[in-house]
Formats: C-alpha cells, sequence, structure tokens
C-alpha cells in the first residue's frame, strides 16, 4: 500500500511538471476545407436556461473546510445565510425575464437570423443550406456535417448589461482535424480531435446608465428589499430564520450611502422587462443578426489566430457600437459586438439564476427522455 | 493541488493583491513587473487603442476612466479626440470553494485625434505569430 501511494504521489508531481501549452480556441477552416463543406445545414441547439441573471454567489467552503466539519457546518449556514436573499432576487428577475422572453422565443428567433443567411456568403465558400433545432438533453451526441450553434444569455451583476454567447463547432467524420497551429513539442491531446470549425461570438448589449442614489430611491431600495422577503402568502420572514438575517443584512447595507451592484440591479432589472420586454427583444435581435453574419463570413476566413496577435476592428455601426476580432490570448480569433460608449465597470458573477419555467422545463425533457430511453 | 495549498495560494494571492498599491497614472512595463497602468496602440485606423487596469482596492476605481482620458489627451493634443470607450469591467478572481474577489479594473477603448498630424500612422501591428501558418 505505500509503495502504491509512493508511486500515485510521483505520478501527480510528474504531471504538475508537464504542462499544457496554450492555444487558441478558435479553429478556422483552411481553403480545402471550405472547399469540401459548401452548402451546410445550421443546427442549433436548444436553449433551455433562457436569459439567466448573475450573481455573486459567497462560497466558503474550500476555508471552512480546513477547519474541519465544524468549519464546514458553520461555513455551510454563514453562506446560506448570505446567499440567501440575492439567490432569490436573482431568480425572480430570471422569472420576469422568462415572461417577456421564454426560451422558445430565443431559438426562433436565432434560427430566422441563421435563416436570412441562408445561400449567402461567399461564391463557392461555405454557405448555410437550412436550419432546424436539436435538443441536446435528448439528442447529446455531435451532429455530423452541421454547424452547431450553442447559446448563452446572461444579465449582468447590475443588471446594466446583457451578454449573448454563442460557440459554432462543425464537425465531419470525413474531415479530420488538424491542427493549424504549430508546438515545441507534441501537439497537445486536445489538438488532436474534435471539431473541424469552432469559434464563439459574444454580444454586449448598451450599458444601461446607472441611477444616482437619493432618499427617494433608498426609500424604495428598502422596500424592495422587505418585498423580497416576503414569502409566498406575503408573510415576512420569522426573527431568527435565515431569510430575516439574510434581510436585516441587506436592509443594513440598504441604508449606507453607496449603491452596490446587486442594488442597482434592483432598479435596472425592470428595465429589461417593461413595455413587454421591448429592449430585451431589440438587444436580443441585435445579437442575433451579429451572430448569424459574422458565423457565416468567419466560416469562409482562413486565417489562423495568434496567442499575441492585435484586436482588429471589423465594422464601426452607425450607433457607434464595434464588431471587433478579438487579438491576443486564447481567444484570438474570436468576435465581439460590443457598445459605442460605456460609462461604468460590470461584472458577472460566478452564479446563474434561472427563471423556474425553464427548470421545469428542462425536468420536464430530461423526464421524458428517460421514460422514452426506458420503453426501448 | 491539495485543498490545503489551494487555500494557502487564494490567501496568498488575495494578500498580494491587497498589497498593489495604486500604481497611480503610470504605463505598464512587464519588463519591469509592472502589470497595472495604461498602455496604447494603433489600431490600424488612425486612432489608438488604449487599455488601461488598475488594482482592486485602488482609492477610486473610476479614475481608470481618468487615465484613459489623460492618455488620450497626451497622445491627440490640444485639438482633441474623438472616443469610444467599449469595455469597463471589473475583473473577479473566481476559484472553487471561495468567494470571488475583486482583481482588476479595466478599461478599454478607441481614440482617434482630431488633428491629422497626431493620426497614428502605423498599421494596427502585424500578429507576431507565435505558431506558424500553414
Amino acid at each position: 500500500m505505500r509503495k502504491i501511494a509512493i508511486c500515485a504521489l510521483a505520478a501527480l508531481s510528474m504531471a504538475a511538471c508537464a504542462s499544457v501549452p496554450p492555444v487558441p480556441n478558435a479553429r478556422p477552416l483552411n481553403a480545402q476545407n471550405i472547399d469540401a463543406i459548401g452548402s451546410t445545414s445550421v443546427v442549433v441547439a436548444e436553449n433551455n436556461t433562457g436569459v439567466m441573471k448573475s450573481w455573486f454567489r459567497q462560497d466558503s467552503s474550500a476555508a471552512a473546510a480546513s477547519q474541519g466539519l465544524l468549519g464546514v457546518l458553520v461555513g455551510a449556514a454563514i453562506d446560506g445565510i448570505m446567499n440567501y436573499a440575492p439567490s432569490r432576487r436573482a431568480r425572480g428577475v430570471a422569472n420576469e425575464l422568462a415572461e417577456v422572453m421564454p426560451a422558445d422565443a430565443l431559438n426562433d428567433s436565432l434560427v430566422q437570423h441563421f435563416s436570412r443567411q441562408i445561400a449567402t456568403g461567399a461564391p463557392g465558400g461555405v454557405s448555410v443550406s437550412d436550419v432546424r433545432t436539436v435538443q441536446k438533453l435528448t439528442s447529446p451526441g455531435v451532429t455530423d456535417d452541421a454547424l452547431e450553434v450553442m447559446t448563452s444569455y446572461l444579465l449582468s451583476e447590475d443588471a446594466t448589461t446583457l451578454q449573448v454567447s454563442v460557440t459554432l463547432t462543425y464537425q465531419n467524420t470525413g474531415l479530420p482535424y488538424a491542427t493549424p497551429y504549430t508546438f515545441e513539442g507534441a501537439p497537445p491531446k486536445t489538438e488532436l480531435t474534435g471539431p473541424l470549425y469552432r469559434n464563439t461570438f459574444t454580444y454586449s448589449s448598451q450599458q444601461l446608465p446607472v441611477p444616482v442614489l437619493t432618499p427617494e430611491l433608498r426609500e424604495r431600495l428598502i422596500a424592495s428589499i422587505q418585498e423580497n422577503a416576503r414569502d409566498d402568502t406575503g408573510a415576512m420572514p420569522a426573527e431568527g430564520t435565515d431569510a430575516f438575517k439574510s434581510m436585516n443584512k441587506e436592509l443594513e447595507e440598504a441604508r449606507d450611502d453607496k449603491l452596490t451592484k446587486a442594488e442597482i440591479a434592483i432598479f435596472l432589472a425592470r428595465e429589461w422587462t417593461k413595455n413587454n420586454g421591448a429592449l430585451l427583444r431589440a438587444e436580443i435581435n441585435n445579437a442575433h443578426a451579429f451572430i448569424a453574419k459574422y458565423a457565416v463570413l468567419d466560416m469562409n476566413r482562413t486565417a489562423i489566430p495568434s496567442l499575441t496577435g492585435v484586436d482588429e476592428l471589423v465594422e464601426t455601426l452607425p450607433d457607434g457600437r464595434t464588431v471587433r476580432r478579438v487579438g491576443p490570448g486564447v481567444m484570438a480569433g474570436s468576435y465581439v459586438s460590443l457598445p459605442g460608449n460605456v460609462s461604468d465597470f460590470v461584472t458577472y458573477g460566478n452564479a446563474a439564476a434561472i427563471a423556474e419555467v425553464n427548470e421545469t422545463r428542462t425536468r420536464n425533457i430530461q423526464e421524458q427522455a428517460r421514460a422514452a430511453r426506458a420503453a426501448q | 493541488m491539495s485543498a490545503a495549498r489551494l487555500a494557502v495560494a487564494a490567501l496568498g494571492l488575495t494578500l498580494l493583491s491587497g498589497c498593489v498599491s495604486d500604481p497611480g497614472y503610470a504605463p505598464m512595463d512587464a519588463a519591469a513587473h509592472r502589470y497595472f497602468g495604461y498602455v496604447d496602440q494603433s489600431n490600424g485606423e488612425g486612432g489608438y487603442t488604449i487599455r488601461v487596469v488598475l488594482p482592486e482596492g485602488v482609492e477610486n476605481p473610476r479614475s481608470a476612466f481618468a487615465h484613459w482620458e489623460r492618455r488620450a489627451a497626451e497622445l491627440c493634443g490640444p485639438a482633441g479626440y474623438r472616443k469610444q470607450l467599449h469595455t469597463a469591467r471589473r475583473n473577479m478572481l473566481m476559484m472553487p470553494g471561495y468567494t470571488p474577489s475583486g482583481y482588476s479594473y479595466e478599461v478599454m477603448g478607441d481614440a482617434w485625434c482630431n488633428d491629422p498630424a497626431r493620426a497614428s500612422t502605423a498599421p494596427a501591428g502585424p500578429a507576431s505569430p507565435a505558431v506558424t501558418a500553414e
């Protein structure tokens, strides 16, 4: 047993010495691949989470673990108190977003935008032949000979910015991937397999202006915190409960002279849902147009990104929005669509709240899939 | 990495980030281990891409915007500039098992000088490939 432990320790040490060299995430097609692919299907993986709401989850599990079982229990209790109200509020925002923009509407919109790209593209190059959807919960495998589209929609912690992120991949069993990147030694294993084409496209919405803290705004903030703390029957939390402690913590912060990102979100979340989600729809529409257009363009582009490249300005729109191709780092070659002029810092937390209706939808799909497999 | 080592690393990083003082208005210089401050380069469109990164713990994070404007003014002179500030973010350090902590404040955008004599004539810097083309 001791020999096994020593060998395992030695192996782990050796593994720590072997580091994987960085390589750009993007995988461009070469001219031969473009000729071979030609017209291809686009398969939009159905988004099941809808527009999520970002928030910061307190997590002291690792630090608490060093204090033994008691530390773990105390840490979990404190985390539970701190996270109760923020998670509840983020969930509430996600629920409201889902009311005006259900997940199905997101999928339909993206399908429509890719459909507008049918038969566009350079002559003789890669073009879109048709567009369909796939539910990955029931069909988890890779779709062969089609451009797969995976999406994520996330509202920032302070609700000033909506971020739409899309990853596109193309895989074809008849066209194996050969890395265009060179390495000092052997290529890492990740560069020996996987999709023939891959890239990411990220759209950041216009940034909503941050409200200025006034006495009236402070009172609204306090009222909102108290309202958020009520349970389904409308009752305030009982003294001593996690909900009560969490509410009091938030009220204490609300009475100071600073607006935190989480507090800002209380006001700005409504901007996205008012008028039946007009702003949300408009930004998602813009995001989908950007993604569909540049997906086709990029699939016909053979330039190989570099870790030490520079950002390229690709397009400037009349409202000052720009489309850029990222230069340096592992995201080299990816595309970002950024607003014209930002005025405050945006953050995205380590947690994302999903609307209840979308969680239920996901559960139902999974149960149906299980039932179908059991029936076979 | 064991949980204990991870804890020490996270604690050390947190303490170190707290120790990083405000660099003030100064250029980044990797050779001098100065990873905060400003950096600029030609954007290939006759303008400059200016990036400012300040450490968490800086007294006034919004000074990153002021530093950006100051650098743009230095590059473009009294005739001024047209600007496009497209990125402003607070970068967070996220490690499983630990509450996220702030790491830096970053502002990035392009400036085009109103004085044609101040326009950037350099191309956008060829991608000095760390990897070779086919």
